[in-house]
């Protein structure tokens, strides 16, 4: 009996006001306030309350046959009860109809486990709290930023207590195996792996309103086809995908909410398939094998590994940079500046200074608030250059930070 | 072919960008220009005929060629946009405006002896072009020709003149304009000819899509009319000169004029100073605004910041873009920037005005408003300060520009060309 399981990522960043190098010692607010609240305003009105509302009503609809799982960083549940409570109110009753499961991540959408395993440690704590704080559950699954994976990420999150990860299906690691099973990393049998499906998952994410697609426009009925098709070649599809996909990304006007409307209903047409939260997967299945990933892997661009942000010299020297303060700040036991430094490590910073795409222009710059990946590093720079003469003097933040609310 | 700035006799991309096209173009055609000012060529396929040597070019044809006497009187004017060339070494002195100046020219001779000098932009700019306008139409009225292409305004007359006299297909090639050069609010009587001949023009080659919008509001054309050709850049070997100096340079390229934003110049350098000290900028080139400059920077006690070099030959300026640390361009309105993508060629990070044509082309640059001296200093301390950002950008740019030739460039013109005589 196939299983399908959702799984939505639902992440903002802090942008950066613009900063420049006069700030440098005397402006010790790092935040874009306006365009924070601009943003997060305009993304939940065009996509997570409409979305969530929509999938109250088709969870209340199919009375436990439809079930979703999301990961929700700290950062974007702390601007959600600062600019839009009324976010945090529906999330919460998704939550309590028990057929929502919330994942565990870095609670600043990090790459801290790159760089430290003392951070990566603190932040995957600190958001297990958060999720604790909102479920009343301790999360079971975890997921790393940008679905960033490989063998040693398995192995400590492992020994942090979780029974299984999500991951990207990568085919050159696949070889000729389906990512529709469950895999166990090498050496480690207790625990699993569920790869995304991104073959089907993009047809969402990415390929719905594309018009040149030969699958334009795709309707529910087609793609519960395929995903039926996968019937005796596998236990389970892995669809995972952006939140924003629904309303932003993909606009209301291309019909994304109708598609998600009906899509649960034609995939419980054929009455083998069933929708099961990441959890109850690994209830559910057992492994068929090790799935080896030696290198780093992620769900990003074609290249499906770290080089979205950590591509070019302008990536890694800020991301060097950003990590070597580690030390200074937290020795400083001021919370406020730890806060501030480590709203600097997500990931979302080092994206928008990739030069991959970007003389032609495509996601990459479509997801950035600056010009240039240029004026991004630079803003970045003044930034920490500003942090770290702060903590060096050890002088307190003169400003209200947001209260980070997961205690 | 008709040239104002020609080499030797050129303050900056005008006459770089002249030299080149007709070196290029006479790959592909036969190309007669006429020039105010050169030495002798030996350019294959290329006619040149200076002004300056006309005279002596005819005394080996073995006749005698008539010239219609003109009497040159008008009051003299003062360009602002361009540098006095005569006056390298010093400041060229000013004196009472509403001088009176008379002069008859009968012969060519009279014409040669005139254009000696090569101070294109002297005080008797306007009675120069026009004489240089009675000369290009005496030498076309012996000439075959299919096409007359007249770069900026001092051979527009000439222009206009040969389209009425041949009913030849006209095209004009702008590399600046007068609302660049005086401001964008100028109309004054060098204004007037560009417009007059853009009117009369079959097409306008336009240096850059920034240029094009420019005289689409400003002149009034119709956009139709104006193709966009880019400027090339010469591939050249980069200098192995380095600086001895641990500080860090950073270079202004042009001349000092109200165009070329001087005034910006001064306020981002004691904005850039006061956080990052270890820095010295190098001004090449002349103008009139130069000594406002210099005073500028004296009483702002600047001084020991500064290095004021004047104008440079092509080798110098290398020798100056291998040992800059950044190449500063804030122009209030710039047509291309030749000396910006000079840089890139030798791997200097950029950073310039968004208005400008340059900024098409030069993707991995620094672009803020010319207006933004926040702005400006901000990404030159980046430049300095990050090494990683300057590297990147560095071969970056260098990439941005490999691709830029002259030979593409003329391969446009060409184009343009052949849509008009099919």
């Amino acid at each position: 009996m196939p299983s399908v399981c959702l799984y939505f990522q639902v992440h903002q960043p802090y942008r950066l006001k613009p900063y420049s190098c006069f700030q440098i010692g005397e402006d010790h607010y790092y935040e874009d306030e306006t365009k924070n609240r601009e943003i997060l305003k305009r993304v939940s009105k065009k996509c997570y309350l409409p979305t969530n509302k929509l999938l109250l009503d088709l969870i209340n609809q199919n009375v436990g046959k439809f079930k979703i799982a999301f990961s929700i960083t700290g950062t974007a549940w702390e601007q959600f009860e600062k600019y839009e409570p009324k976010v945090c109110d529906s999330f919460v009753q998704l939550f309590k109809t028990g057929c929502v499961e919330l994942l565990c991540e870095t609670y600043y959408h990090s790459l801290s486990f790159k760089y430290s395993a003392e951070e990566f440690i603190r932040q995957v704590d600190m958001h297990r709290k958060l999720v604790n704080r909102l479920t009343g559950q301790t999360p079971k699954i975890f997921r790393n930023t940008e679905l960033i994976y490989n063998n040693r990420l398995a192995t400590l999150i492992n020994t942090l207590g979780f029974k299984g990860v999500i991951c990207e299906g990568v085919d050159r690691l696949l070889g000729n195996r389906s990512p529709n099973f469950v895999y166990n990393p090498p050496a480690i049998p207790g625990f699993k792996c569920l790869l995304k499906n991104y073959k089907l998952s993009d047809d969402i994410a990415f390929r719905f309103s594309d018009k040149n697609w030969n699958q334009f426009p795709l309707t529910a009925d087609r793609f519960a086809h395929w995903v039926h098709q996968i019937a005796g070649g596998g236990e389970i599809i892995n669809l995972f995908m952006d939140y924003e996909t629904f309303g932003e990304h993909q606009w209301k006007e291309t019909g994304i909410f109708d598609f998600l409307k009906n899509m649960p209903r034609e995939i419980l047409k054929h009455p083998d398939f069933d929708f099961k939260t990441p959890s109850d997967i690994i209830e559910s299945y057992s492994s068929r094998g090790e799935y080896d990933v030696p290198y780093f892997t992620s769900w990003a661009d074609t290249e499906r590994d770290l080089s979205a942000w950590l591509g070019n010299d302008l990536q890694q020297d800020a991301a060097e940079r950003i990590y070597q303060l580690e030390r200074q700040l937290k020795d400083t036991k001021n919370p406020e500046l730890i806060s501030s430094w480590a709203k600097l490590l997500t990931s979302d910073h080092l994206y928008y200074m990739s030069t991959k795409y970007w003389n032609d222009g495509d996601v990459h710059k479509y997801f950035s608030p600056y010009d240039s990946p240029y004026d991004a590093y630079i803003n970045f720079m003044n930034i920490a250059a500003d942090l770290e003469m702060t903590s060096r003097n050890g002088r307190k933040v003169e400003v209200d930070l947001p209260q980070v609310s997961w205690n | 072919m008709l040239g104002w700035e020609f080499p030797p006799a050129f303050t900056g991309g005008l006459g770089v960008a002249c030299f080149n096209i007709v070196k290029s173009l006479s790959e592909r055609a036969n190309v007669h220009l006429i020039v105010p000012f050169a030495d002798a060529q030996n350019l294959e396929n290329v006619e040149v005929t200076a002004l300056n040597r006309v005279e002596e070019e005819f005394k080996n044809e073995n006749f005698v060629r008539e010239f219609p006497t003109v009497l040159l009187s008008r009051v003299l004017v003062e360009l602002s946009a361009y540098p006095a060339l005569k006056s390298r070494k010093g400041f060229s002195k000013r004196t009472e405006s509403g001088e009176q100046f008379f002069k008859t020219i009968s012969t060519w001779s009279d014409v040669s002896e005139y254009f000696q000098t090569h101070d294109l932009y002297g005080r008797d700019i306007l009675e120069r072009t026009h004489l240089y306008a009675i000369a290009a139409k005496e030498l076309a009225s012996q000439k075959e020709f299919d096409i007359i292409h007249a770069h900026d305004w001092p051979t527009f007359e000439a222009a206009i003149q040969l389209k009425h006299d041949t009913h030849k297909p006209l095209v004009l090639h702008v590399h600046s304009l007068e609302t660049d050069r005086a401001g964008e609010k100028t109309r004054n009587e060098i204004y007037a000819i560009e417009q007059m001949a853009m009117q009369e023009a079959d097409k306008i080659i336009a240096v850059s899509d920034y240029t094009k919008q420019q005289i689409a509001i400003h002149y009034g054309i119709d956009e139709r009319k104006i193709e966009v050709v880019h400027n090339g850049a010469e591939v050249t070997a980069r200098s192995k000169f380095r600086k001895k100096a641990g500080e860090k340079w950073i270079t202004f390229i042009g001349r000092l004029t109200f165009q070329k934003g001087p005034q910006f110049l001064v306020e981002t350098a004691e904005k850039l100073i006061r956080v990052y000290p270890n820095v010295r900028f190098i001004i090449a080139g002349n103008g009139d605004l130069l000594p406002m400059l210099i005073h500028e920077v004296a009483r702002q006690r600047l001084g020991k910041y500064f290095s004021f070099a004047g104008f440079l030959s092509r080798e110098k300026i290398k020798d100056l873009l291998a040992s800059s640390d950044a190449y500063f361009m804030p122009s209030v309105s710039e047509p291309f920037g030749l000396s910006a993508v000079e840089a890139a060629q030798h791997g200097t990070a950029s950073v310039i005005s968004k208005r400008s044509g340059v900024a098409e082309v030069l993707a991995n640059s620094l672009r803020a408003d010319f207006w933004d001296t926040d702005g400006f200093a901000n990404y030159l301390y980046a430049i300095l300060k990050y090494p990683r950002l300057k590297n990147a950008m560095e071969s970056r740019s260098h990439k941005d520009v490999e691709h830029l030739t002259w030979g593409k460039t003329t391969d446009k013109i060409m184009n343009v060309y052949n849509v008009l005589t099919p």
